[in-house]
């Protein structure tokens, strides 16, 4: 288990380092620089001067050198080219655990509901509740979360006046984001639920468990649901360092301070340290995250021995 | 889909609007009765607090530093300059005292000399002197700092051009010294008649605090020191700010909220909801069915339209192989109806425009199209001359030696972004100069920093601009083109030649004739050449819409004076 980790660690590490890398020439190989913004309407020269400033009139090779200096010896991700004076490292700080907060009662919201609803579906099988949970699915996975959001913003926000229609601080400001974030992750769980549980019905050991005369109600328990949710957990790695990421457009239309707005914005700025640290902030991460689900495979299925090398 | 969804909302939208919409609508009233009412009152709520939003959130609070427009609409309620300038009721301006209590101007009109009133003070209790503004230019002058907007004192004040392009002279040399601690004292190059306009462009910082705090100075709320109306109390980037009354404001008594604050809404349907909700106090509404949704309010809602001051244009690279014809320019530019573009395109929410100038350029107090009597609207004039635009692009085709079919040209147009609008529009233009001319455009959809980027580099044949000039003066938007310092100099217009010669020589006139009415002349004259030989091709400028709440009074701003938040009073509401 400890050198599965370690080896892991390793190759994570050399991961980041290409990921680090392979971003940072692409972010200066794309058009566009993070001043432009600044600069877009001054005459050339004094754009050279705003440039010399923030040392980009050096070549690129050069500038990674610097960062890849600066990043390893003291980890700090720089400043930010457009938030003046803010370091990558403290609009992470403030930022990511708000993003965080949304994201993880959302997937609490996505896991639970959608694999009780694809159970619940696959159970019933071509039943009513089946076909109803089938329909809403694809309703859900379709529609876009836009669309719920300005349909929820404007009859429970607007027109009811239950929720704040936008904003960010109390209790009430968190139920129309995180409904939307939720909805269509509870499809796509319920979905791949739905879809497992009805394999994992017809394997030859659930059929034994059946015909040994073992109730309905146990062999769900104990034969089923366990290993109807390998591509649950599949799933959940990616989605776990994804909730830092938060969701850009919901974030945008419901004013919430996360980091996806950050991130986005980075990006149509070309701030190449914000994007550069963002970014190894997620893979860091992503990394992580599949590593966990590598444990948690043996977890839920002992059929899958993580420990090969032993 | 994107359409359909979108009408999906509207859709949605519109019935519940239907829906809220009692029985009391026979009410028709455009607003302005019930502020004459609110002012024969002068009623004054309890609470005195406006909410506004803004779709952007503020970047930073170092006025040398961070400068897009939701940053310099913030800085102009907590930084006070040495004059400012405000809407009248009339949609003028007037230039007020500020930090400075008067200011006198030398016979030839290059020195200005700033009187600093006694009681202007730091949030923090210390007073406002001259040094800091002697100290906050020289920042300003020095390459090492990079201020977005020294540029624009370069040519203006004497030195500072030659320190922060480091020619020989450093930032302690420029003109603009303290007399002693009250007196602030500006040497001009040359008269310029907008530079009282052009101070607001440098907000000031404190010497102390700017070297104690280093680059983390207006990183946030506890990093800056203000002097303005309004002080900031709380700050959450992306959600809200919220300001508070300055009681250490030289004129604290005058301004009448006690709270102002500034929410980040990003979209504009959730804007309006806030406003009819009544969360926030303002909206500028854009599309028509969000203006359909406040016409239906009645009078719950004060309506201002303004024209804005930034003209949108086509430029044609001057150095493409049919563009160095101005016949072939000029073809195109004649090319397409304005008044239907603004109908069709902008929902008629704009002015179109004949001239570069759009009609609320000033020379001096007096309006530049009343100066030079209409006669700026060249595109008006050559379309009468040249009624066939058809014709003049085949006569230039042949003076060109080209295929006199202009089907077989070849001319890419480069769009300022890849959104509905930018596709709609471009789609609209290739339909018109198809028609018109005969030639089918091809259309180069790209992101706007890569648009300037090709345009930088000359690799275009038409690109989409615009342009918001920085004072309220045709030099403004003339000295873009200035084919050595200006944005779209040579190398960009592809412009040369005698014409390019004489546009120089002109602006350079001007900027020395201290008559307004030669200057509107030299200016009219200018402006022939560039927009008359087809160089640019100007389109429309926008009309935007805002509404206000009835409760909050004396809400005033037009194109060249921002909101004054010192004068807004709630009175009347619920």
């Amino acid at each position: 288990m400890g050198r599965f980790i370690l080896k892991r660690t390793a190759y994570g590490l050399i991961t980041l380092f290409l990921i680090i890398t392979a971003t940072f020439f692409l972010i200066s190989a794309a058009p566009g620089d993070p001043i432009a913004a600044k600069v877009e309407v001054m005459p050339e020269r004094a754009q050279e001067v705003i440039r010399a400033k923030y040392g980009l009139d050096q070549p690129t090779y050069q500038r990674y050198f610097i960062y890849m200096k600066n990043l390893i010896t003291t980890g700090d991700f720089g400043e930010s080219v457009i938030y003046t004076g803010r370091s990558v490292n403290d609009i992470i700080r403030d930022n990511a655990p708000i993003s965080a907060k949304i994201g993880i009662i959302a997937l609490f919201f996505q896991i639970t509901l959608g694999v009780l609803l694809g159970m619940i579906a696959a159970l019933n099988r071509d039943k009513f509740s089946d076909h109803f949970i089938r329909v809403s699915v694809v309703l859900a996975i379709c529609v876009p979360s836009f669309v719920f959001a300005a349909l929820l913003q404007y009859f429970i926000g607007f027109k009811w006046g239950i929720t704040p229609i936008f904003g960010w601080g109390s209790f009430k400001h968190y139920i129309l984001p995180v409904a939307v974030y939720a909805i269509g992750g509870i499809a796509s769980y319920a979905k791949f639920m739905r879809n497992s549980t009805l394999s994992v019905m017809n394997e030859d050991y659930v059929l034994t468990a059946r015909a040994k005369g073992c109730r309905r109600a146990r062999t769900v328990r104990k034969h089923i649901f366990r290993n109807s949710l390998i591509p649950i957990v599949t799933m959940t790695g990616p989605a776990i360092a994804g909730i830092f990421a938060g969701s850009f457009i919901i974030e945008r239309l419901f004013s919430i301070p996360g980091l996806g707005q950050y991130y986005v914005k980075a990006v149509s700025d070309t701030d190449y340290t914000m994007v550069l640290g963002l970014t190894i902030f997620f893979a860091i991460l992503y990394v992580i995250a599949l590593i966990l689900v590598d444990i948690l495979y043996g977890v839920v299925d002992p059929r899958i021995k993580i420990a090969k090398g032993e | 889909m994107k359409k359909i969804i979108a009408f999906l909302i509207i859709g949605v939208l519109l019935s519940g609007a239907l829906i809220g919409c009692k029985s009391d609508t026979t009410i028709v009233d455009n607003g302005e009765e019930s502020l004459e009412q609110g002012e024969i009152e002068m009623k004054i709520d309890k609470e005195q607090k406006f909410v506004f939003s803004d779709n952007s959130a503020v970047i930073g609070l170092n006025p040398l530093l961070n400068t897009t427009a939701p940053d310099n609409g913030l800085h102009d309620i907590i930084l006070e300059t040495l004059v400012r300038r405000v809407a009248d009721e009339d949609g003028g301006t007037i230039m007020e005292p500020a930090v400075a209590e008067r200011w006198d101007i030398s016979q030839d009109g290059t020195v200005y000399t700033f009187f600093i009133r006694e009681n202007a003070l730091w949030h923090d209790g210390v007073p406002v002197t001259a040094h800091d503004f002697v100290y906050t230019y020289q920042q300003m002058a020095n390459p090492k700092v990079g201020s977005t907007n020294a540029w624009l004192f370069d040519g203006i004040i004497v030195n500072f051009g030659e320190a922060l392009y480091d020619k020989g002279k450093k930032p302690e040399d420029i003109g603009v010294r303290a007399i002693d601690d009250r007196r602030v004292e500006f040497t001009l190059v040359k008269p310029y008649s907008y530079f009282l306009d052009l101070l607001n462009g440098a907000r000031p910082v404190r010497q102390d605090k700017f070297e104690e705090w280093g680059s983390e100075y207006g990183s946030s709320m506890n990093h800056v020191v203000m002097n303005g109306p309004f002080i900031i109390e709380s700050w959450d980037q992306n959600v809200q700010m919220t300001l508070v009354k300055n009681e250490k404001y030289w004129d604290a008594d005058n301004v009448k909220l006690d709270k102002v604050v500034r929410k980040v809404i990003t979209e504009p349907q959730v804007a309006v909801q806030a406003l009819l909700a009544g969360e926030i106090d303002v909206v500028r509404a854009r599309e028509p069915e969000h203006k359909m949704l406040m016409e239906r309010e009645g009078n719950r809602f004060r309506t201002i339209e303004t024209i804005v001051r930034a003209p949108e244009f086509y430029g044609f690279n001057a150095q493409n192989k049919y563009f160095k014809n101005p016949k072939i320019r000029l073809a195109f530019s004649l090319g397409f109806d304005r008044e239907k573009y603004v109908n069709d395109i902008i929902d008629g929410a704009a002015v179109p425009l004949y001239s570069l100038m759009p009609p609320v350029m000033s020379v001096g107090e007096t309006l530049y199209t009343n100066m030079v009597k209409g006669e700026n609207e060249i595109i008006k004039h050559l379309q009468k001359q040249y009624t066939d635009p058809k014709a003049l692009l085949i006569e230039g085709l042949i003076e060109e030696g080209f295929d006199p079919d202009p089907s077989k040209m070849e001319v890419r147009l480069a769009t300022r972004g890849t959104s509905e609008f930018s596709k709609r529009s471009s789609e609209w233009m290739l339909q018109q100069w198809r028609e018109n001319l005969g030639v089918t455009i091809i259309i180069d959809m790209m992101e706007w920093n890569i648009m300037w980027d090709r345009v930088g580099e000359g690799d275009y044949d038409i690109s989409t601009a615009g342009w918001g000039p920085y004072y309220n003066d045709p030099n403004g938007l003339l000295s873009i083109y200035h084919p050595e310092i200006g944005y779209f100099d040579s190398a960009k217009s592809g412009w040369v030649g005698p014409d390019a010669d004489r546009f120089k020589e002109l602006l350079e006139l001007a900027s020395n004739t201290p008559d307004l009415d030669e200057r509107a002349q030299l200016y009219l004259d200018a402006e022939k050449l560039l927009v008359g030989t087809g160089i640019i091709s100007p389109t429309y400028t926008r009309v935007d819409t805002t509404y206000v709440a009835d409760y909050a009074k004396d809400y005033i701003f037009n194109t060249h004076a921002s909101v004054d938040y010192r004068k807004i009073y709630i009175s009347g509401k619920k």
